[in-house]
């Protein structure tokens, strides 16, 4: 492929996994009204989605065409899982625990997106290497 | 238009500008101060939908920080990764509170209006 044509390849990847991410994370958190679930419902789309971004970068080792790899990578890994998970929500809800003055669930919410996004991260990742 | 298609341009810029800005850090701080702008205006649920659901949804990115994060680890520089961790979060707040006071000025204060509007809106109030 000339170098042109697959840059157009690339944003047509990355253009239908950011869109195909941001429909699914927008179809699980649309309906929720209370704000309680609703922060709890984009902790959740960013911790699925960071272990499959853990699962998928192991996977990507074991494939040996690099066309295939970056491709996937574009598709899944950039556009999918990454407009799937977002952090501008995360820290919104976060905001809104604390001006709401619940620290409580403020350093629940906090700490469980940190530590469990790395711990599915790498269990993703281990599970990618068996 | 459909709910949909507001969703998909948004989301298509955001990811694609991810892609050429390659710095999740850079991406995460201004997605998340134009959305504490948006947040602060208390704007239309379109609106809402295109830009803070969309383009800010996908322009920023949790999965890429954490596992940024990981790989940090598994290179054993876990000074590095925690430095990460804490910036991300730390700008990110700052971003947002930021965001927050410019979405007040816009809406409350009338900056980034022309002299000559805020007067004919004075002089609409007034009859």
């Amino acid at each position: 492929m000339s170098e042109e044509a697959s840059n157009y390849y690339s944003i047509l990847l990355i253009t239908i996994g950011a869109i195909s991410g941001a429909w699914v994370r927008w179809k699980i958190t649309e309906n929720i009204q209370n704000t309680y679930l609703k922060s709890w419902s984009t902790f959740s789309v960013n911790i699925i989605s960071t272990f499959f971004l853990g699962l998928l970068l192991s996977l990507l080792g074991r494939i040996e065409s690099a066309d295939v790899k970056i491709n996937l990578s574009l598709l899944i890994g950039l556009g999918f899982l990454g407009s799937l998970s977002t952090f501008s929500t995360f820290i919104m809800d976060l905001l809104e625990t604390m001006f709401n003055q619940k620290w409580k669930q403020s350093i629940l919410l906090l700490l469980s997106s940190i530590f469990g996004g790395l711990l599915m991260a790498s269990l993703g990742y281990k599970l990618g290497n068996q | 238009m459909s709910n949909f298609i507001l969703l998909a341009i948004g989301a298509s810029a955001g990811g694609l500008i991810r892609w050429q800005i390659e710095n999740n850090l850079l991406c995460n701080v201004i997605g998340t101060l134009i959305i504490g702008i948006l947040v602060s205006m208390k704007s239309k649920k379109e609106l809402h939908l295109l830009i803070g659901v969309g383009f800010c949804g996908a322009l920023t990115t949790f999965s890429g920080w954490i596992m940024e994060c990981i790989e940090l680890m598994s290179a054993n520089q876990f000074m590095k990764a925690t430095q990460l961790i804490f910036m991300t979060l730390g700008l990110g707040l700052i971003a947002a509170i930021l965001g927050f006071a410019i979405g007040y000025g816009i809406k409350h204060l009338k900056l980034f209006q022309s002299q000559s509007s805020i007067r004919r809106s004075e002089v609409r109030q007034r009859f």
